[in-house]
């Protein structure tokens, strides 16, 4: 290749490299992440040795009506097939909010209702809660354990028109 | 070069390729699920079949087996790039991206470097005076991933990973320890790090990571800063049970293919390839058999293990090389002074 358009390759690298990453920025603060894009994870969040460690957690239960009980399912078992390292964000996407859950057409529904009945075919329920909680680590205790559990959401999704 | 693409093609082939089962949950998918991240995934509805999927992984295969053979190599090393970056484009569009581009970024830069110029059948049909090795992709590959590592460090500094008062490190590590169950290898053992120690890993982290941009000056530096990253994501690895395993195929276009080539050629000459896939075959035969033995409850698997920790030894022996070239140095011009 000839010494002329290699330069230019470099000079469109160089300005595009910087000029994408702030586009990056942009666009995710806007809306999300976009992709494909010439960046690493950045990991910046910090914690305060005083403070706790909070994370959010979703569990997922299956409601019972004849005796009004839950059950806890895993998301891993009811989403096999998914990459570990996608679920958490499968998860935060998808079933955190629930206007987007009411947003899921009767396919969506049908889907869910399938994946419940092949990985848990003895529970036979269409009735799916969905809680998301904040967990509290306290960096600093001798042994780190949950401190405190408190529910921030929680909805039920009927899986079925029944 | 022509043996980072036999390896490039290997790599990709026996390591990096998604099972099956991502394809038949993907294209089970309904359209409700498909939330693709700003940019060209946005063009599609929703995802596409499991019959697509099947295609465009068995296209992916054939790519590489050409790749691995060296036919119509520069054509198909883009092809490679397009399709790895169109599977990765719906897997990510769950709504997570894994930022592994520079899998698809290789083949796509070592597209223009004549690295079909040996061990493949392009070169069988062309004279050598054709060919002109274009180390150029290189450099083109080190400023990205050294600009790719800043992007991963300056967030860091304005995220506050520099102040003594609080802990960056640690925080990730109880994270994946307690949330994302990754608490294999010696995740448990890093339960009694003391601050101190967590406060001088995140100053180094950031050191590593903000420095790539400068050390891709030079050749030597970039060398020295691909190990540390090596050594680093070991340690990652051990503590955090994160692989970063993508990462290696750029950091291996850096090794010295030139060396690798001349001593293979010692035991057999013109069978340096056979002697490299041979070698590659029962890597992945030994991490096959290891799988049996041993299981991570985290989402680590044999293969990131095996492979980071044999990157781990290349790179200290590297360090070790450079230390010493660096201490007879120093002897020899204290001697002549």
């Amino acid at each position: 290749m000839q010494p002329k358009i290699v330069k230019r390759i470099f000079i469109i690298f160089i300005i595009l490299l910087p000029l994408q990453y702030a586009v990056v920025g942009i666009v995710g603060v806007m809306k999300s992440e976009p992709w494909p894009a010439f960046v690493f994870p950045a990991f910046k969040s910090v914690f305060s040795s005083q403070e706790n460690i909070t994370v959010d957690q979703a569990r997922f239960f299956v409601e019972n009506k004849e005796n009004d009980t839950l059950t806890e399912i895993s998301p891993e078992v009811i989403f096999k097939g998914i990459k570990k390292s996608q679920l958490q964000g499968f998860l935060r996407s998808h079933f955190s909010d629930s206007l987007h859950i009411a947003t899921f057409n009767d396919e969506t529904k049908m889907w869910l209702n399938n994946r419940l009945n092949r990985q848990y075919p003895s529970l036979n329920s269409n009735i799916l809660q969905i809680q998301w909680s904040k967990e509290v680590f306290h960096p600093t205790a001798p042994t780190v354990t949950v401190d405190t559990i408190k529910i921030t959401n929680q909805f039920t999704l009927h899986l079925s028109s029944e | 070069m022509a043996l980072f693409r036999i390896f490039a093609s290997l790599f990709l082939l026996l390591f990096m390729l998604p099972s099956a089962g991502v394809y038949e949950f993907l294209g089970s998918l309904p359209d409700d699920f498909y939330l693709p991240p700003p940019g060209p995934m946005m063009l599609f509805d929703g995802f596409p079949s499991v019959t697509i999927f099947r295609i465009l992984h068995g296209l992916l295969i054939v790519a590489l087996l050409f790749l691995l053979v060296g036919f119509k190599t520069k054509m198909i090393s883009i092809l490679t790039g397009i399709l790895l970056l169109c599977i990765n484009g719906f897997v990510y569009s769950l709504g997570k991206i894994d930022h592994d581009i520079l899998i698809a970024v290789v083949p796509f830069v070592m597209a223009f470097s004549s690295w079909e110029q040996a061990y493949s059948v392009d070169s069988y049909n062309k004279q050598a005076s054709e060919y002109n090795a274009q180390s150029w992709t290189l450099v083109l590959l080190a400023l990205i991933l050294g600009f790719m590592m800043f992007t991963a460090g300056f967030p860091k500094i304005l995220g506050g990973w520099l102040d003594i008062q609080t802990q960056a490190a640690e925080g990730h590590f109880f994270k994946q320890y307690f949330v994302r169950g990754r608490q294999d290898l010696l995740a448990a053992w890093a339960l009694n790090i003391s601050n101190n120690v967590w406060e001088i890993l995140d100053y180094a982290t950031v050191f590593l990571e903000v420095g790539f941009l400068a050390a891709i000056l030079k050749p030597q530096s970039t060398r020295i800063f691909i190990c540390l990253a090596v050594l680093f994501h070991f340690c990652t690895m051990m503590i955090l049970n994160i692989a970063f395993l993508p990462n290696f195929l750029v950091y291996a276009a850096f090794l010295n293919w030139d060396w690798i080539n001349q001593s293979l050629k010692k035991y057999k000459s013109n069978l340096a390839p056979i002697i490299l896939s041979g070698l590659m075959v029962i890597v992945y035969g030994v991490i096959q058999m290891l799988e049996n033995f041993v299981t991570f409850r985290s989402d680590l698997t044999m293969a990131a293990v095996c492979l980071v920790s044999i990157g781990m030894i290349i790179a200290i022996y590297h360090l070790s090389k450079q230390m010493v070239q660096w201490s007879k140095r120093r002897l020899k011009s204290g001697g002549a002074q």
